[in-house]
């Protein structure tokens, strides 16, 4: 799939998000096309974690709309699970369900939500470790797996759904340094096949890379977006250039 | 300043210069004189058991004390070896009983003609055995029945509907406030003027399964809430229905955390099927305080007692060491 396609397929527009009197998300509105890899940074309390979960309402936005392949998911006549489906998401602490092996968390939601056989299901399932390098694994328990290890089969659990688009919610924050590479070179082969994502991440090089776009969500506004060379060579607006000074 | 001057013989400012009271009753040679001591007591001052009540309680309290205090000096220090510290933990059980046994005053023959007369119970064990199975038949079915109340009350919990929760919360307290006892009779009594009559049995197995499915209900919420709320997050965006979520997710992972403390439920849901008996259900106590009134005897009681603690006692360390299986993982 080619990333000059413009297909649309989430629109946000004007989301705002308050925990209790706390105004996490103030006003926020963009596009993200199809086969495009966006990148959210910014500084902690941002509103970067709570702008990624509010797009497959894990949290309830209070306010705006969010269009999900042309339709406002915030609407109560929208199954939301069916949305969820579309939208694979991978958690910073990689929440693999420890009662289950490696093999059982992939096929665990092919099986129940989309109705798949076992077989198919275990056949995919053992497809998908295969690409993220860990087949040897799959009758392994999540607390029996590196904690990089751990984050692939959550990548893999979240493919299974074959979802159109991915989120990572700071995919390696949780890593220790040796670990973080194997979990990008994943990333990375996802961003070959033309996935469409978003990723919440500090990884300069990683999102200088394979990012298109670099959104800077600051105090719950979208401060500043661009491509990366933009954002990281030229930044225009002060709260960037501090952002970068400090991290850099 | 010139520590040396102070303390002479001191190779450091932190020595004593001669070792500390507990030193000394540490030793094996004061642990041995005492020993000595102690048997000389025994052998020269303890009264014969015809002394004076006055003589007795004075001369054997002091004696009582003494060796107390000197198996306790064996026993709290960790450097004493272990068959040596068995020995005198043993000993002390040993002589306590022999000092009870020889200064109580109590009339053991009457004791035995009372409380443990084999002779009494002949022909009596099979109404003890059928009591006994109507008590593990009521705790089997009441175990099942509370558990399902109170998986039921928990996952309607978890929905945190404030509305519910009232009702839900008003129903769990009241049921762990009531003692037992009362709620049967209540069940038993009352009920029949509502026009919801039970026999005894059934008024028994609902007791137990309301009254134990609240503490059920209570274990399980536990159960849940002891589950990382990134499993739900996880769940929840891959798609699963919240019903799906906890019943794939939530609860087989609550079930490992809970099972420890529902055996121990179970424990004490088997402890309280005696209080049946006020409601005249047929089980062990009941058919014991038969036997007892029959032969005017209270044999039956003890032996009771003892099938209770047979069955009990293996039940509550099963208990136990599933909690130390948990707790390990």
């Amino acid at each position: 799939m080619s990333k000059d396609s413009s297909e649309v397929m989430i629109e946000v527009i004007d989301l705002h998000k308050y925990f209790k009197d706390l105004h996490v998300l103030r006003g926020i509105s963009t596009k993200i096309t199809r086969g495009e890899v966006v990148a959210i940074m910014g500084p902690s309390g941002g509103g970067k974690s709570t702008f990624l979960r509010c797009m497959n309402r894990l949290e309830e936005p209070s306010s705006g709309q969010i269009i999900v392949e042309g339709t406002e998911i915030t609407s109560p006549y929208v199954d939301i699970n069916k949305v969820r489906t579309e939208i694979g998401m991978v958690f910073q602490l990689f929440n693999l369900f420890p009662h289950l092996t490696c093999i059982e968390n992939i096929k665990l939601a092919p099986m129940h939500v989309r109705k798949v056989s076992e077989k198919e299901a275990t056949e995919r399932g053992m497809q998908l470790l295969t690409k993220v390098g860990l087949a040897n694994k799959a009758y392994s328990y999540p607390d029996q797996l590196s904690g990089g290890q751990q984050q692939r089969v959550a990548i893999a659990r979240a493919l299974a759904m074959q979802p159109q688009i991915m989120f990572f919610d700071e995919p390696t924050s949780a890593l220790d340094p040796e670990m973080i590479g194997e979990v990008l070179d994943v990333m990375r082969t996802m961003v070959v096949e033309g996935m469409t994502m978003v990723i919440v991440s500090h990884e300069m090089g990683f999102i200088r890379e394979a990012a298109d776009r670099v959104m800077m969500l600051a105090e719950g506004v979208l401060v500043e977006e661009g491509t990366p060379s933009q954002i990281f060579n030229n930044p225009i607006q002060q709260r960037t250039q501090d952002f970068l000074s400090k991290i850099l | 300043m010139n520590y040396e001057a102070v303390q002479p013989d001191a190779q450091s400012r932190f020595m004593r210069s001669r070792p500390g009271w507990s030193y000394w009753v540490r030793r094996y040679e004061f642990i041995f004189i005492t020993l000595v001591v102690l048997v000389g007591y025994a052998a020269f001052l303890l009264p014969g058991a015809e002394a004076s009540t006055t003589t007795k309680w004075v001369s054997v309290g002091v004696f009582f004390v003494l060796v107390m205090a000197w198996g306790a000096n064996v026993l709290v220090d960790g450097e004493k070896p272990e068959w040596l510290q068995g020995i005198v933990a043993f000993g002390l059980v040993f002589l306590m009983g022999w000092l009870f046994y020889r200064y109580s005053g109590t009339e053991w023959d009457r004791l035995g003609n009372s409380f443990f007369n084999l002779k009494k119970m002949q022909g009596s064990w099979p109404t003890l055995l059928e009591g006994l199975v109507v008590t593990l038949r009521l705790a089997a079915v009441s175990a099942v029945l509370s558990v399902l109340v109170g998986l039921v009350l928990a996952v309607l919990r978890s929905l945190d509907s404030p509305t519910l929760n009232i009702f839900l919360i008003a129903y769990i307290d009241l049921l762990r406030s009531i003692p037992m006892i009362v709620l049967m009779v209540f069940v038993y009594y009352a009920l029949p003027y509502l026009g919801i009559a039970f026999d005894a049995v059934k008024a028994t197995i609902v007791s137990l399964s309301l009254g134990y499915g609240a503490y059920a209900a209570e274990t399980f919420r536990a159960g849940i809430e002891s589950v990382h709320f990134g499993q739900v997050e996880a769940a929840r965006a891959l798609g699963l229905t919240r019903m799906q979520s906890m019943r794939l997710v939530i609860l087989p992972q609550a079930f490992r955390v809970v099972i420890p403390p529902l055996t121990g439920n179970l424990v004490a849901m088997l402890k309280d099927t005696a209080v049946a008996s006020v409601v005249a259900s047929p089980e062990l106590l009941k058919r014991a305080r038969e036997v007892y009134v029959g032969k005017a005897n209270p044999t039956a009681l003890v032996a009771a007692a003892i099938i209770y603690l047979i069955i009990l006692v293996p039940l509550a360390r099963i208990s136990s060491i599933l909690e130390k299986r948990v707790s390990a993982r």
